[in-house]
């Protein structure tokens, strides 16, 4: 045992030292050997959110839709104001590729669709046209949704943007001024 | 030796404990911190704003961004299903299993379940009645202290509750009014009460105090120990969730409540000379016979006239109620008289206040907030919650070419639905629009769509008891036929599970099971 205990000692000696050795003398007023505690209330993100997913005509399309579908009104901030187009770019990125491919294919439906029956993408038609285009959203509710590729997209792009537009810090600041207002809820920490 | 921590592992330790019963607890997740492991945040400053990664939780409809760290991950634990019939099977693990999460609607069986063959033909009878288990319940409602209203019907039995005396608001008693001219009865709802009602706080703090409880977490059993002379269990081989370190543990009885699959998944993998087909398979019927409660979720969806327009005043909405099985009841229960074209029944929860959804608005634009703003708060929702007829091939087996992140097999779980809870689902369908506009709502919605079996939560069944050992796996006290020392304390116990939320009565069965095995030590016959 004492020997066992000599050697754990040797080896614990260098460490030991090391920790002890006083800071440089011009350091010594600026340096806590405790770990800070660091504010809180940092935001999350600073800046605006750098799209890289979508390419520029689809991102055309996706910023047209989220116009029409979930506008400004009453003072409030619509999708776009609400950064949902960037966050769709990153949401679609982390997806598996059914979306990816549901979420590509549908803003080019949308486009061709537009060209098809108005001579212009989706980005360029009136508020009408647009509307006109987006008649497939017009079926009966039903629990899953429709399964027609083009009509699934638009019933999941309109749940998906209004949730987001809601959730969003802008919607929040708009609605009362206070960040507390906003969705909250308790997050569950990684548990490993 | 207890496995599982939820509300059967939760109950055993509870009861043992108490009674001067060592216990050793083996939990496959970690230990959770309930004020460490949270922290209030907004959905913007989460990187999906609340929506969640996509495609993390394919068959997890309830994980949310916010609690998606709690949900079992389903790479770790995968499992298999047929192609085209997919099961929904979500999980916990974690120090008190489900019950960080549960619904807390707290039920009783009545004598329509448990002596169900009686009623109708159909199935097999429960090994215990009403009678046996109703003072166990009496017993767990205050654990859980769960408010309501005694109503005195057979369907629905009594409890030890907190009364819950509460004025119902405009729009619920006028519902109420409307299916009470139908013949349907309605109710308060049940449920357990306090901002936790987990095993964590209502059961384990106690086991521990009495000095003879300890827990083990992150502990994933991967299979029972048999002695070869005698047959009995005599220990579990697990494997530390984090090193993957494996360790062998003894053990003198065995309580496995690992919850309804898990426990019948590791009683399938503990294969021996003297259990080839798995442990207490004699009968092989261990896996089998695998049941739920199927949902439609928002069954209907309606709006309150009186409170479009920013009127939707807390006196004219707000609150809940519940609907017991109504039809297919007689004497002594409250219902519905007639003749149904399927057997047994389903029940209704039904709450006021709510907004439909931009969907069931069917509107985008402009019209869609005008819509919105129209009918916030001014909606009606319900949700079925109907009976799933045990059938033998709805089942789990192994499957040995997948394995979990810990090398043990994994399930493969077949169930479907059958023609019995297609009809039912559309008769609660009618029912609800009939009720809806006898209230005077309007009906924006309305469905029949069951939602995938499993999704509930409410998985039962697979290690059923019975009187015939041939065709049960445990007998009238939750313990194996085969292996005297094995009691096995969770849903996958039940026979039938009627539309009642199954954890009261899989708590109240842990407690009597648990009480019997004590006793049984005490005489040195267990």
């Amino acid at each position: 045992m004492k020997r066992r205990n000599l050697l754990r000692g040797a080896v614990l000696a260098p460490a030991a030292v090391a920790v002890a050795a006083p800071a440089p003398a011009q350091y010594a007023a600026q340096v806590s050997d405790t770990a800070a505690k660091v504010a809180v209330n940092m935001p999350s993100y600073v800046g605006a959110q750098r799209a890289s997913f979508f390419d520029e005509l689809e991102t055309k399309a996706l910023r047209a839709l989220a116009a029409v579908m979930v506008p400004t009104y009453n003072g409030m901030p619509g999708a776009v104001e609400c950064g949902v187009v960037e966050f769709f770019d990153f949401l679609v990125s982390q997806a598996p590729e059914a979306k990816q491919q549901l979420w590509r294919t549908g803003l080019h439906e949308l486009d061709a669709r537009s060209l098809q029956a108005h001579g212009a993408r989706f980005e360029k038609l009136s508020e009408a046209q647009a509307n006109a285009v987006l008649e497939p959203l017009k079926v009966k509710w039903t629990f899953y949704g429709p399964q027609e590729p083009f009509a699934k997209f638009l019933w999941e792009a309109r749940g998906e943007m209004v949730q987001a537009t809601l959730n969003s810090r802008e919607y929040a600041e708009a609605n009362t001024g206070r960040r507390s207002a906003a969705a909250s809820n308790y997050y569950w920490r990684s548990l490993d | 030796m207890i496995i599982g921590s939820g509300a059967g592992g939760g109950m055993a330790a509870w009861a043992l404990t108490r009674l001067g019963v060592k216990c050793l607890m083996l939990e496959a997740g970690p230990v959770v911190d309930w004020e460490a492991d949270r922290k209030l945040v907004s959905a913007y400053d989460l990187p999906f704003r609340g929506l969640g990664k996509p495609g993390r939780f394919p068959h997890v409809t309830q994980a949310g961004e916010f609690d998606a760290n709690m949900w079992a991950d389903e790479q770790q634990n995968p499992y298999t299903y047929p192609k085209d019939d997919p099961y929904y099977w979500v999980r916990i693990r974690a120090l008190g299993g489900k019950t960080l999460r549960w619904g807390r609607a707290s039920w009783r069986l009545s004598d329509y379940e448990f002596k169900c063959k009686d009623h109708d033909g159909e199935g097999d009878n429960w090994p215990v009645s009403y009678k046996d288990l109703a003072p166990f319940y009496d017993r767990v409602e205050p654990i859980l202290r769960v408010s309501g209203r005694n109503e005195g019907w057979g369907q629905m039995p009594d409890g030890k509750l907190l009364a819950d005396d509460s004025r119902d608001s405009e729009s619920i008693a006028r519902f109420r009014e409307a299916a009470g001219k139908l013949g349907v009865p309605t109710t308060k709802p049940r449920r357990a009460t306090g901002t936790l009602a987990a095993s964590t706080n209502l059961l384990l703090p106690d086991a521990m105090a009495t000095g003879k409880l300890t827990i083990v977490g992150n502990a994933v059993v991967r299979e029972l120990s048999v002695d070869a002379n005698t047959g009995l269990v005599n220990g579990a081989h697990y494997v530390d969730r984090r090193s993957g370190q494996e360790f062998h543990v003894p053990a003198k009885r065995v309580v496995l409540s690992a919850s309804t699959l898990e426990s019948t998944r590791l009683l399938l993998n503990s294969r021996s000379p003297r259990h080839p087909a798995g442990l207490g398979n004699s009968s092989g019927v261990l896996g089998h016979y695998l049941f739920d409660q199927f949902y439609i979720k928002g069954v209907v969806s309606a709006v309150v006239p009186q409170a479009r327009g920013g009127r939707a005043s807390r006196t004219m909405m707000g609150g809940a109620g519940y609907i017991p099985r109504f039809v297919n009841v007689k004497a002594g229960g409250k219902g519905v008289a007639g003749k149904r074209d399927f057997l047994r029944g389903y029940a209704y929860d039904f709450g006021s206040g709510g907004t439909p959804s931009v969907a069931q608005l069917g509107t985008w634009g402009e019209p869609m907030w005008k819509a919105l703003e129209d009918v916030r708060g001014a909606g009606f929702g319900m949700t079925t919650m109907g009976e799933v007829l045990p059938k033998h091939e709805n089942h789990a087996r192994i499957n040995p070419d997948v394995k979990d992140a810990w090398g043990i097999p994994v399930l493969h779980i077949q169930q479907k639905y059958g023609e019995n809870e297609f009809k039912m689902a559309k008769h609660s369908e009618e029912m609800a629009v009939a009720m809806c506009k006898a209230a005077g709502f309007e009906v924006v919605a309305s469905h029949a769509q069951m939602v995938p079996p499993g999704e509930s939560i409410h998985e039962l069944g697979t290690c059923r008891m019975g009187a015939d050992a041939k065709r049960s796996v445990l007998n009238g006290w939750n313990q194996s036929h085969d292996v005297k020392n094995l009691f096995v304390v969770d849903g996958s116990a039940f026979v039938s599970g009627g539309s009642q939320n199954p954890t009261l009565t899989l708590m109240a069965l842990a407690l009597r099971a648990s009480e019997y095995l004590a006793e049984g030590m005490k005489r040195g016959e267990i």
